[in-house]
């Protein structure tokens, strides 16, 4: 597919640090699968036409630092070094609070090697970077990427609604019945519907009043 | 350059303007009725099922670009852009900032949850004093008993419901006590036109629970219609609905619920994309002229008429006023109230499907509303009822309020996704702070917004009795989660980092005292008298209701004395019994 604003080798790029902010498992879809980079190459060139500078300057300073580091770029590095770049410049997967509000439980906690290791090679070298705009950059991203998975596929990420089946959301709905109000209905019955979906309903429909007597008996 | 002369302009097309402009129109008075956002059709929101449009990009609510606003915490620190709106992206949750723009106002993004306020939220000040006594209230404080009660109220909460469409069950009719499960609602002179709506998936889960510990539980109201209403469709339960426009025109916002009857009179003109930047006065002050406004491409324009309407917003409402120089007793902008809310957010053991309805396809419970609270905790200021919200989400919104403690990228962030969205359920409740002479708005003397026109500033903190209060309905609803046997759950702080929250008021105070109140019980300027300034910045003390139908209510006041009818005030029967269960002390506590 092409793009509208990221060079082939900028989207690489967004695409493999999108890919470890949500990454695919198995039949679960990750932010590759769901198209993602498209979402955000759209976004930049529309909505976000603002944000340009921050990924043409930030993605300069990620492949600068990249090469320094790593001695490759960033698409090519394995996951754990890949994950070890997002932990330095996003901050953990799990930020640990001193005031955490009271929960009845607490996620796992992370594998110490990981963080240990990563500190030690960032601290162990001598590149300079411009660490703001690298932390800006995996900001947005992270958002980004988010907004990119679970959008509607008309904005060019969550292809074949793969962000709503893998967390059970049946997508742009005219409405829900009684029956499936119903505490404990099994929602993945049913079917996923798009926003070019419902505006393949509309043609057929004349009035406002038949949302409510076709969709909700 | 003026043009010809209106009877009436009202600035606002919001949910009082817009009540207050077709009311008049439909009395033969000739009104214009500015708005600085778009005039909208049916045909607008058809596909609004869009939560990049809406939500992550807030395409129908102002922004810090087009509408900056500034805050402090202290009237010693420096002001910045609202921080709590500032993401990544430079976009923002749009619960936390001024309502919606263009015709239809805030009540086309809001939930539509209605409560009418009980009779002793009118006395809030001298309720406290004599429960709690006199010295307990901090010493800065400037909380005011309403200039109103609640009977002076009620036929116009009446007419709010029957007028514009407001579903639910009343437990306080005369004659219909069977029906009764909320025994702390305050009288009512007949039911609601509609039925409640359809519960939530998990709302069941919420009411039985709260029934087992002993609270009683009871279908709020909604400014969605449950049936067919007048022109207007059901609800179709989308669950696309706070923050979104309604695409049957269920929800009761006034661009469907009123202004169509105001535009078929051929009396009133809307001017979409006009924003009015100051009222105009006569030489001696004593009389509002009109209003200049820019045009759509840019151009200032004057307009005359015999009255003027404010009706767009606490705080636009204030800043207009500062910036047309209308403050001569120094009230303009002060006693800001806010809520807080103690989100508490969890899982429940089987799906909750939280994208089926909307929110307001919930339940309550009045057991710790107002100075009920006392009886539990008399270091509580007052009390608010807790309310769950069964529906309304979007896989967006919750990956954006997840408990801090999840993942927030990689496999956990995915699999937390995965494995929670659809057992999501939440419950809230609202709390306001007690206004002091450290919560106000004034022009932000720094900063100017691209027309060249002052921007407000906010100075507001949450106090430590404010935090106690949420901190008080916290624990109840942990208790309550519990029986519920939500899985996990996580909460928002007593002390949040907002301090705008869709609910702010009491800037443009009401009261009887020209010095200390900047307008009367109709909305009217003490100090000009020719204009109206309406809505929540009329409230002088603040509670534990959403504030909108109360607005409506007062904005229904403004057309009577406007139109020089006589106001309703209504005494029902049932008010002297409830009067005394009003003092009781119910619930397991």
């Amino acid at each position: 597919m092409a793009l509208t604003y990221f060079t082939d080798f900028q989207a690489k790029t967004v695409e493999a640090v999108a890919e470890r902010i949500i990454p695919a498992n198995g039949d679960d879809a990750g932010a590759t699968e769901a198209g993602v980079v498209y979402y955000i190459d759209r976004s930049v060139t529309g909505f976000s036409v603002n944000l340009q500078r921050i990924y043409r300057l930030g993605l300069r300073e990620l492949e600068r630092y990249c090469s320094d580091l790593f001695h490759a770029q960033f698409h090519e590095l394995e996951t754990d070094q890949q994950d070890e770049i997002v932990r330095d410049l996003l901050g953990p997967e799990v930020i640990e609070t001193s005031a955490s509000p009271a929960s009845g439980q607490l996620p796992e906690p992370l594998d110490q090697d990981i963080v240990d290791d990563g500190h030690r090679r960032l601290a162990d070298s001598s590149v300079r970077v411009d660490r703001e705009i690298l932390r800006r950059l995996f900001a947005v991203i992270r958002e980004h990427t988010v907004e990119g998975y679970f959008c509607d596929p008309v904005y060019g990420g969550n292809r074949d609604t793969v962000g709503w089946k893998l967390v059970g959301f049946p997508g742009a709905q005219w409405g829900y019945t009684a029956e499936q109000m119903k505490p404990g209905f099994d929602a993945s019955t049913i079917v996923i519907k798009t926003l070019s979906d419902l505006r393949r309903d509309l043609s057929k429909m004349t009035d406002n009043k038949q949302y409510y007597s076709n969709e909700v008996k | 350059m003026a043009q010809k002369k209106f009877d009436v302009i009202v600035v606002g097309a919001g949910a009082s303007g817009a009540i207050v402009a077709s009311e008049l129109a439909q009395q033969g008075l000739k009104v214009v009725c500015l708005d600085k956002g778009p005039a909208y059709t049916d045909e607008d929101f058809k596909m609004k099922f869009d939560e990049i449009r809406y939500y992550a990009r807030g395409a129908i609510i102002p922004n810090m670009t087009s509408d900056p606003m500034t805050w402090r915490e202290g009237s010693k620190d420096s002001s910045k852009l609202l921080p709590w709106v500032d993401g990544p992206l430079g976009t923002v949750n749009p619960l936390h900032l001024p309502p919606s723009l263009g015709t239809g106002g805030g009540s086309i993004h809001w939930g539509g949850a209605c409560w009418r306020f009980r009779e002793t939220e009118f006395t809030m000040k001298s309720t406290i004093e004599e429960r709690l006594g006199k010295d307990f209230l901090p010493e800065d404080n400037t909380l005011e008993d309403w200039p109103i009660s609640y009977q002076d109220l009620e036929p116009y909460y009446d007419r709010v419901e029957w007028d514009l469409g407001i579903s639910g069950r009343g437990n306080n009719i005369a004659g219909e006590e069977h029906l009764s499960k909320n025994p702390w609602e305050a009288p009512r002179a007949r039911d609601y036109p509609m039925p409640p709506l359809r519960q939530g998936p998990a709302d069941q889960r919420f009411a039985e629970a709260c029934s087992r510990l002993g609270f009683h539980p009871f279908r709020t109201a909604a400014a969605i219609a449950s049936e067919p209403f007048k022109d207007r469709s059901g609800c179709t339960y989308c669950g696309f609905c706070h923050g979104y426009a309604c695409h049957v025109n269920a929800k009761t916002s006034t661009h469907v619920a009123t202004l169509p009857d105001g535009l078929k009179s051929g009396n009133l003109e809307v001017r979409d994309y006009c924003r009015v930047y100051k009222v105009n006065m006569s030489n001696d002050g004593s009389r509002a002229t009109g209003v200049s406004y820019y045009d759509p491409q840019g151009r200032s324009v004057d307009i005359e008429a015999d009255r003027v309407v404010l009706a767009c917003y606490a705080l636009e409402n204030a800043r207009l006023m500062l910036a047309s120089g209308i403050n001569k007793n120094g009230q303009v902008g002060k006693h800001l109230m806010t809520h807080a809310f103690g989100f508490f957010m969890g899982l429940t053991p089987e799906s909750s499907n939280p994208f089926m309805g909307p929110l307001v396809a919930s339940t309550a419970i009045e057991d710790f509303s107002g100075e009920l609270v006392h009886d539990y905790d008399p270091s509580v200021f007052w009390g608010a009822p807790i309310i769950s919200w069964p529906g309304d989400y979007q896989p967006l919104e919750i990956a954006q309020a997840m408990p801090e403690n999840a993942p927030r990228w990689g496999a956990g962030f995915r699999d937390w996704m995965k494995d929670n969205y659809t057992r999501i359920w939440a419950m809230y409740s609202q709390t306001a702070n007690i206004p002091t002479h450290e919560t106000y708005v004034d022009l932000d003397p720094n900063r100017k917004d691209q027309y060249g026109q002052p921007v407000l500033r906010m100075t507001h903190g949450w106090s430590e009795m404010d935090q106690r209060a949420v901190e008080f309905l916290l624990k109840q609803k942990r208790k309550i989660a519990a029986e519920m046997n939500l899985t996990t759950w996580w909460e928002e702080t007593s002390n949040p980092d907002y301090h705008l929250s869709t609910h702010e008021v009491g800037t443009h105070r009401m009261g009887e005292n020209p010095a200390t109140s900047v307008v009367d019980i109709f909305g009217r300027s003490h100090e000009v008298n020719n204009l109206f300034v309406i809505g929540g910045g009329q409230f002088p003390s603040y509670h534990g209701y959403n504030p909108t139908q109360t607005i409506q209510a007062l904005a229904y006041m403004t057309v009577d004395q406007m139109l020089d009818k006589p106001m309703m005030s209504r005494v029902l029967p049932s008010m002297e019994s409830l009067l005394d269960l009003a003092g009781g002390r119910h619930g397991n506590g």
